[in-house]
């Protein structure tokens, strides 16, 4: 009799649960789902390579190669607040299920003179 | 004539989420003593912490635990900032009041759910996981994490709540209180749950204290330990009592922690009722010095962490006691004497977090 009221409500309510993936849930604004990179800006200044505490990132300056490994990133964030050209950004949706994981590799041509990333200590 | 037998009780068995291995010692059905094996899932994360950046490690240090992963990183952090001796602002310390005890509501959810599996009960199973839901989602929209949220740093908070967003978490904790408590009831007077805990996995309060047990363990005995009532953080600026029951049996467990939960979402209200306008974060720069010891109360009870500042942003000894590890001398107390099939009961009952025990 005590789960009576629960038992009705379950009756007459609609499902809580969803048919994934032909029924998806909108992310939540402020979801931290996967690390969006726009490469444009870049300076390979290393900040988010020396920030980042999974270490997904592989930068190498003087060859001009920037490697992103998605699935070692743990989205904290941290590389995120550090990158003084912001090209990076949390994106609020999840990644898509992959049949291969590829890590990503930019070419890049560095500039002459990187400034090292800013001195503060936070994170 | 009886003979005794000794049963390996996991360290793969339905009611283990984690592996532990309990042999137990049984004369016909009546368990007579309880030798635990731990050490299946050590990952050795206080010597990853020790070769590691002290400000990349609380990332690590919220992944000790895949639920009360918040209060980890608050107790790191609050490690190092009383080593580097910085304020954090008012605004900060609500805020992490507020996801703290939200990780205790989704964590004590979590476990009632268990338990009535544990004793057969599925469907209240389902509903206890179902307003648990909510909790979670509360921690997504306000963290941007289901559970690892990675919000607490050194300092303060890496988000704020905004003003929209606070209302909206006042409505949604009402809403869990009222559909937890529409199902409450049986974990107190169902005939069944009571047939099945009663008197069962009995802890006396003066064994209570003398094997150290912690948390809704210690306090199912009939003791107000909880360390919130030392006041760290905002707890001291709250309205506070800890939950206390005399039965010393898993139902009193049960009962404890069904309480926590509407008392927890109690704080949670107060906090973002009070929470004080200003900066959620104060920068720091300096070197660590000296050593800290920091306890907190998780969902599980007490837990302590040593730090030890190196040279060089790195730590020279990092150590944490999860309370899963104090609370399984009382367990061993527990066992002697119960009856075979109640023995998932009771070891559920101390809410066992192996991966958090063997870190």
């Amino acid at each position: 009799m005590q789960m009576l009221a629960t038992v009705l409500n379950n009756l007459f309510k609609r499902p809580v649960t969803r048919e994934y993936p032909y029924r998806y849930r909108e992310p939540f604004r402020s979801s931290k789902g996967r690390l969006v990179l726009d490469m444009r800006e870049c300076i390979m200044c290393t900040a988010c390579e020396k920030r980042c505490p999974a270490g997904a990132f592989e930068i190498k300056r003087k060859e001009g190669l920037f490697k992103f490994d998605p699935y070692s990133c743990v989205v904290c964030g941290a590389c995120v607040e550090a990158c003084p050209k912001k090209c990076l950004d949390v994106d609020s949706d999840w990644r898509k299920p992959v049949g291969e994981m590829r890590t990503e590799i930019w070419h890049i041509e560095p500039p002459a003179k990187v400034k090292s990333p800013a001195g503060a200590e936070t994170p | 004539m009886s003979f005794r037998t000794i049963i390996p009780f996991g360290p793969q068995h339905p009611v283990f989420p984690e592996p532990i291995q309990l042999k137990l010692a049984v004369e016909d059905e009546k368990v007579v003593e309880a030798i635990p094996g731990l050490g299946y899932v050590h990952r050795g994360l206080e010597k990853g912490a020790e070769l590691n950046d002290y400000v990349k490690n609380i990332y690590l240090a919220e992944r000790v635990c895949g639920i009360c992963s918040f209060i980890h990183s608050w107790t790191y952090c609050s490690c190092i900032e009383t080593l580097l001796q910085v304020e954090v602002p008012p605004r900060a310390e609500f805020l992490r009041l507020v996801f703290s005890e939200l990780s205790r509501v989704h964590s004590h959810l979590l476990w009632l759910g268990l338990y009535a599996d544990a004793f057969g009960f599925e469907s209240l199973f389902m509903q206890c996981w179902r307003v648990r839901e909510r909790s979670l989602d509360m921690q997504e929209a306000g963290g941007g994490g289901r559970v690892i949220l990675s919000t607490c740093t050194i300092g303060g908070m890496r988000k704020d709540l905004d003003e929209d967003m606070r209302r909206a978490f006042i409505k949604e904790v009402a809403e869990i209180r009222r559909d937890f408590q529409q199902i409450m009831t049986p974990f107190f007077e169902d005939y069944s749950i009571k047939k099945r805990t009663v008197g069962i996995g009995v802890l006396t309060k003066e064994d209570a204290q003398s094997l150290g047990a912690v948390g809704p363990v210690l306090r199912a005995s009939g003791v107000a330990g909880d360390t919130r009532l030392l006041g760290y953080g905002p707890y001291r600026e709250v309205d506070f009592e800890p939950v206390v029951e005399a039965g010393g049996d898993c139902h009193s467990r049960g009962k404890v922690r069904v309480r926590e939960v509407l008392r927890a979402l109690d704080l949670i209200t107060q906090a973002l009722e009070r929470l004080p306008e200003g900066e959620i974060k104060t920068n720091f720069r300096g070197k660590l010095n000296g050593e800290v010891f920091q306890r907190m109360e998780q969902p599980r009870g007490e837990m302590l962490y040593y730090v030890k500042a190196g040279s060089n942003r790195s730590l020279d000894r990092f150590r944490i006691r999860t309370p899963t590890f104090a609370n399984i001398p009382p367990l061993l107390k527990m066992l002697p004497g119960c009856d075979l099939a109640d023995v998932p009961v009771i070891v559920l009952s101390i809410d066992p977090c192996i991966s958090c025990a063997e870190r």
